[in-house]
């Protein structure tokens, strides 16, 4: 392991990958701080440009952009009260009481201290426990594979929406989208209806682009909310280390939360950010200050959202299973090298995990010496008119997806499941479950299948073995017992 | 129904390419009726999706213009079409000054071509213009 690891940070200081992680960070910085793009979403946007770069470059500054940007949605959350990333909108509630008070600078030193201590909590027990957990994947056979799977989809698409069965019909979407193209099993070509284009299927760099960013487009369109603009100052006064001293024990406790919510399938650093002030607020000396200006109400869910993106990487590397967009990204960006995801790739391609592991602090780090100089470029990149911002957005959408493969048709396919997002999102299913159940469509397939050709096509597979019996009940039980409840709940009011 | 055009499955496996796709139309089927059970139990307002302003229609039918023509503008056009479809987005959203429209389109047009052009080799696509 040692060895590897030594091998992952040689490879993450080499000028290139210092340079790419260097672009990943402004990048961002830039995509964290404007109100609609999500981490997600900037991660998706730079997805086509990693064709060209190695494997472990192109994973390296997906997780540079996946950190600044989980950091920098707090900077607009501090100063103008709009969250810059959905895991930010907690951040507004004592944030921004912080700069009213004018101790904005404060708050931002907060949030970027507690987004260092918690990344570099997280990439610690990343290291500890990706490489156990990927022995025990490699004991699982492909029943086990599919209960996981269907068990990561049931959690994403129960914790994403208003409604589970929306989000489950989406993220079945998702899986139907993935089966277009040949079957690997057979050769034989499904849902093509002749056209050549679509013999490989969709591009999974289409189609995570275009749910993710063109669908945001045009929901932003369409909002006619204006754009909040910044228009006051900041104090240049940061916390010092008397203020931040006391604050070290719930950033180390919201660091191990958000770590471990990261790890747990659908969760993400929205869930993780929530629960992280709530049991701040719980721990803390002075719980009448949250709401009001504490800087604990800061600390602990910044630290718990750049905690969890390590945390995202767990079921990633060890199973091959992507628990969140962000991963899914990560996967996708694998997939576009024909490197195979789980735990088959710490014996393949270690440079590319040890390298991600390396590069994950690198980011940290320059995430930590990046955060303080880009205050005042983010704060006229946040007050950007909405018309240049969705401009871009779209510009980098049609030149992106084209540059992968110089394919109008790929542009086609982004722009299609973009308008395919945005109605979904407009009816509130779930673009996100939509985009999990792509990625991890040809994974539960293919699972599903070889657990039928193990046991001669019989389905007792699922239940005979324990692991995927526990796995598969959980989902149902994750599915269903909303449902319960809201049915109990709509007889018995009648 | 397109499944079922599609072949059985081989000799070694007993449920085929398109035994998983009609799996998942089944699912998204008993969905659907728990859907519709979900609709006439739960109150109204559970179902209803709310909206704090009126959206803004020009805008989103204006945005949602330029991503039908930006195919056809891309294949005719190849790079020239990225000012259009910048400015194009610019206008549909609210933006009225000449002078920024078409700077910022001329801008971020030079910014793809040295980025993706330039810094990334992908071979620049010049539509009618290369033939």
């Amino acid at each position: 392991m040692w060895d590897n690891l030594a091998l992952g940070i040689q490879e993450a200081l080499t000028w290139q990958s210092l340079g790419l992680m260097l672009l990943g960070t402004v990048w961002g910085f830039i995509g964290g701080a404007l109100p609609g793009i999500q981490a997600s979403t900037a991660m998706a946007l730079v997805l086509p440009l990693t064709w060209g770069m190695p494997p472990a470059g192109a994973l390296m500054m997906l997780a540079a952009v996946y950190v600044a940007a989980e950091y920098s949605g707090s900077v607009p959350a501090i100063l103008i009260k709009t969250p810059g990333t959905s895991a930010a909108v907690v951040t507004t509630f004592d944030g921004y009481a912080l700069q009213l008070q004018g101790k904005g600078g404060k708050a931002l030193s907060v949030s970027l201290y507690g987004g260092f201590i918690g990344g570099i909590i997280g990439n610690v027990m990343l290291i500890a426990l990706v490489l156990p957990l990927s022995r025990v994947a490699l004991s699982f056979g492909p029943a086990e594979y599919f209960a996981f799977a269907c068990l990561g989809l049931a959690l994403v698409s129960s914790l994403g929406g208003k409604s589970v069965i929306k989000g489950l019909a989406s993220a079945t979407f998702g899986v139907m989208a993935a089966t277009v193209g040949i079957d690997p099993f057979t050769g034989t070509a499904r849902f093509t209806f002749g056209s050549q284009d679509l013999t490989n299927g969709f591009e999974a760099t289409a189609v995570l682009v275009g749910l993710l960013a063109v669908g945001e487009v045009l929901v932003q369109a369409r909002d006619a909310t204006p754009v909040q603009r910044f228009t006051g100052t900041v104090s240049r006064a940061l916390v010092t280390w008397r203020e931040f001293r006391p604050l070290l024990p719930i950033t180390l406790l919201t660091g191990v939360l958000g770590m471990v919510i990261g790890v747990l399938p659908g969760a993400g650093t929205t869930v993780a950010s929530l629960l992280a002030y709530s049991e701040a607020r719980r721990w803390s000396k002075h719980p009448e200050l949250f709401g009001k200006g504490s800087l604990e109400g800061v600390a602990a869910p910044e630290t718990a959202n750049n905690a969890c993106v390590p945390g995202a990487m767990v079921p990633l590397l060890a199973f091959g299973i992507p628990g969140s967009n962000s991963a899914a990204i990560m996967i996708a960006a694998l997939m576009l090298h024909g490197v195979t995801p789980g735990p088959m790739l710490f014996e393949k391609d270690p440079q590319v995990v040890y390298g991600l592991f390396a590069g994950l602090f690198v980011a940290t780090f320059m995430m930590l010496a990046m955060g303080r100089l880009c205050i005042k470029p983010l704060l006229k990149i946040v007050s950007v008119d909405k018309s240049i911002l969705l401009g871009a957005v779209l510009t980098l959408v049609v030149v992106g997806t084209y540059s992968h493969q110089q394919s109008l048709f790929e542009v086609g396919t982004a722009l299609g499941f973009g308008v395919a997002g945005y109605v979904m999102s407009r009816y509130d299913f779930s673009p996100a479950a939509c985009v999990l159940g792509f990625v991890l469509g040809p994974i539960i397939e293919s699972a599903f299948r070889r657990a039928l050709i193990l046991s001669d096509g019989s389905l007792m597979v699922f239940v005979t073995s324990p692991v995927a019996a526990v796995l598969l009940l959980v989902a149902v039980l994750t599915f269903s017992l909303p449902l319960v409840r809201a049915a109990y709940g709509a007889l018995s009011r009648r | 129904m397109a499944a079922d055009n599609l072949p059985p499955g081989a000799l070694f496996e007993q449920v085929g390419t398109a035994f998983f796709p009609k799996l998942l139309a089944g699912f998204l089927a008993v969905l659907s009726v728990l859907l519709m059970a979900s609709a006439r139990l739960l109150p109204a307002e559970a179902n209803e999706v709310i909206e704090d302003e009126p959206p803004d229609r020009q805008a989103f039918y204006g945005t949602l213009a330029v991503i039908l023509l930006a195919i056809p503008a891309w294949s005719v056009l190849g790079l020239f079409a990225t000012p259009l479809i910048m400015a194009g987005t610019m206008v549909a959203n609210g933006a009225r000054r000449p002078a920024q429209i078409v700077a910022v389109s001329l801008a971020a047009t030079v910014v793809v071509y040295l980025v993706f052009f330039r810094l990334f080799t992908v071979p620049v696509p010049l539509g009618l213009f290369g033939r």
